[in-house]
């Protein structure tokens, strides 16, 4: 367990709106180990974002982490070795801050306005080495330097004074990176870093994570939509569906011997070369979060799902083998006894 | 940069020109000329002579082709600084100016000061603490200072200061340093005199300010950017002020130039009232008597620091927007 850098538990992040309450994560568990990625999986709107956003306390207003914990396993600094909770620390506070940056630091979405438009390059990327490291100014210069080399900025001296303006939207990706990496963080959150890029651009992007975290040795948590990313870089997979778990797993397992409906309707809906059989589209959409199925979150747009049993009562999260877990009514004991386990 | 100024440069020169024109134009309206005017006035004193008419007329070059007046009186304000006569005052232009514009620039600055100083901070707290307590209370008292005419604030607070503390708020200078020389005493008394007239001219700006300020940062708050720098540990206070703030502030610094005339404009109606010496009553009752001369170069100086307000306002604009400054480099 020495590994374990950071243990969500049963974590429930909501937003208090006035039509009432949207539970954007309800009940979330993963650990994210050292040196290995986890990727979280799912459609629009099932809570990555907001998972990522709840372990750095960065959930905008009305959200509001309400229960479960988020233990870091600290390795920076004095605080080294010891385990604090972040979902019970004051978003704003000193505390939440010195961890923001330093031990866990984040790369967004969109390249085009993670950055600010009039700020330079150097600036933004020494920023987090001027607020976390006592170095001199010349140092934090050049470890901005080397970082953007690092990213593989071509002439990277002089890209300091740029404006990401003048960057495209792969360069800035790699200027966040930087950024998010000049103080060695022991988790790197990286929240749909290659959705806005181009199919080229996102393999060369997703090549230096893989690179840079090896060198670096981090825990990578990557969100992401798009089962191709999941293919080439995750080691763990967390499957998310309507701010719930829907299954756990490794990456192998996920594609060789998906557990969830969901799952496998995910994997059937992507397209694979060479093959010419009729892509399988998941019907219906994301039901609203104010209008949730009751039972299991997934059953009206389930194919195996069993009339009297997926629509009533909440699914447990069920262990299989090997550390893999699907919240899924077809292998709780009553049913795997009773009648048809698929699997 | 230095392309970016010399471009404003050249454009605000050019349209400097351009505005003689108007303001040339504005003194040649009036039907007749402003011999007539003169002449009418003075012939009901006595009769006046053919050859005095034309000797007016040829000093002043009425009989010549519009194009060559004009030359005469832009190379004349150019050249020597002369803006011609003012037949009402019967004094050079320039000299009736003189007196007046400095104190109306000073008192403009000083008002755009205090509407920067005003709403600035107070736009910020509004929009990070958007809906608290003291959002709504600052939105309220921002839509009364908008709704009410600042020459209505201008009279009660005449009205109150006179009457209750016999203390007489009119006017830039206490009665002893009207006429007196430029010394240290008459500087403290005009700011003494001046925070009146800057509240009140600069309480309408400041509560669109504070709207456009909040409504600005509301936009920005939400961007990825600011979440970013705070995922880099930035602390509220010091991200707030260096990235949402500084991108919030742009649109405002390409409002300054806009600020400027209307703060000179809207502070006429205050200045008659609080009767001070500024160029607005001079525009006002010189339009009334047909002083041309005096009315032209007027809304000419005003217009100048106009575009000069522009070409600060875009000047600030370029520095503090990078995107501005290098699409000319």
């Amino acid at each position: 367990m020495s590994d374990v850098i950071l243990q969500v538990q049963d974590l429930q992040t909501h937003y208090l709106l006035r039509d009432g309450v949207t539970r954007a994560v309800d009940g979330v568990s993963f650990d994210v180990r050292r040196g290995r990625t986890l990727c979280v999986v799912g459609e629009s709107g099932c809570g990555k974002s907001a998972t990522a956003h709840s372990i750095l306390q960065l959930v905008d207003e009305p959200g509001k982490i309400v229960g479960g914990r988020i233990l870091l396993h600290r390795t920076h600094g004095e605080q080294a070795g010891q385990v604090v909770d972040l979902a019970a620390l004051p978003a704003r506070g000193k505390q939440m801050r010195e961890i923001r940056g330093r031990e866990i630091a984040m790369v967004f979405q969109e390249p085009m306005t993670s950055l600010s438009p009039v700020h330079t390059v150097g600036d933004q990327v020494m920023e987090a080495i001027r607020l976390h490291l006592p170095l001199p100014e010349k140092q934090i210069h050049e470890r901005a330097v080397d970082l953007l080399d690092r990213v593989r900025i071509p002439n990277p001296r002089r890209h300091m004074d740029s404006y990401t303006f003048q960057l495209s939207g792969g360069m800035r990706q790699r200027v966040s990176l930087a950024a998010a990496l000049s103080c060695e963080p022991a988790l790197l959150i990286a929240d749909e870093p290659t959705t806005a890029l181009d199919v080229t651009t996102q393999a060369q992007i997703l090549d230096l994570f893989a690179e840079l975290q090896q060198e670096l040795d981090m825990a990578v948590m990557f969100i992401t939509h798009d089962l191709g990313v999941v293919a080439s870089i995750a080691d763990e997979v967390v499957v998310m569906y309507l701010g719930q778990v829907a299954e756990q797993t490794d990456v192998d397992s996920l594609f060789h011997r998906p557990a969830h409906p969901y799952t496998r309707a995910l994997l059937s809906s992507v397209p694979k070369p060479g093959t010419r059989t009729r892509l399988a589209p998941i019907r219906g959409g994301v039901p609203s979060p104010y209008d949730r199925p009751s039972g299991c979150a997934f059953h009206p747009r389930c194919d195996a799902m069993m009339p009297g049993v997926c629509d009533r009562g909440p699914v447990p999260l069920v262990d299989l083998d090997a550390g893999r877990a699907a919240r899924c009514m077809l292998y709780t004991e009553e049913v795997a006894r009773d009648g048809e386990p698929v699997r | 940069m230095m392309r970016f100024v010399l471009r404003r440069l050249a454009y605000a020169l050019l349209t400097i020109w351009g505005v003689s024109f108007v303001a040339f134009i504005i003194i040649q309206l009036p039907p007749g000329d402003f011999l007539t005017t003169s002449i009418e006035r003075m012939g009901d004193d006595g009769a006046v002579g053919e050859a005095q008419i034309a000797v007016l007329r040829e000093q002043y070059g009425l009989d010549q082709p519009i194009w060559v007046q004009y030359f005469k009186w832009i190379s004349g304000i150019v050249l020597h600084g002369d803006f011609g006569q003012s037949f009402v005052y019967h004094r050079p232009v320039a000299e009736l100016i003189g007196q007046r514009l400095p104190l109306t620039i000073a008192l403009s600055i000083a008002t755009i000061v205090f509407t920067w100083a005003m709403a600035v901070p107070i736009g910020i707290y509004s929009a990070v603490r958007q809906y608290s307590l003291g959002d709504y209370a600052v939105t309220i008292l921002g839509f009364l200072g908008l709704a009410i005419p600042s020459f209505l604030v201008a009279l009660v607070l005449l009205y109150v200061s006179y009457n209750f503390f016999g203390q007489d708020v009119g006017g830039l200078f206490s009665e002893r340093y009207i006429d007196a020389p430029w010394s240290f005493g008459k500087v403290v008394d005009l700011l003494k005199h001046m925070w009146i007239p800057v509240a009140i001219t600069g309480l309408a700006g400041t509560a669109s300010l504070i709207r456009v300020m909040r409504a600005n940062l509301l936009d920005e708050l939400r961007k990825p950017y600011v979440a970013a720098a705070r995922a880099r540990g930035n602390s509220e206070t010091r991200l707030i002020v260096k990235y949402p703030v500084r991108v919030a502030i742009a649109p405002l610094l390409s409002t300054l130039g806009a600020v400027l005339p209307a703060v000179v404009s809207s502070g006429e109606v205050v200045a008659i009232v609080l009767s001070l010496q500024t160029t607005g009553p001079l525009l006002l009752s010189s339009l009334q008597t047909q002083d041309m001369y005096l009315a032209g170069s007027l809304i000419f100086a005003v217009s100048v620091l106009t575009v000069v307000g522009t070409l600060i306002s875009d000047l600030m604009l370029g520095w503090a927007d990078p995107r501005i400054r290098h699409r000319y480099s």
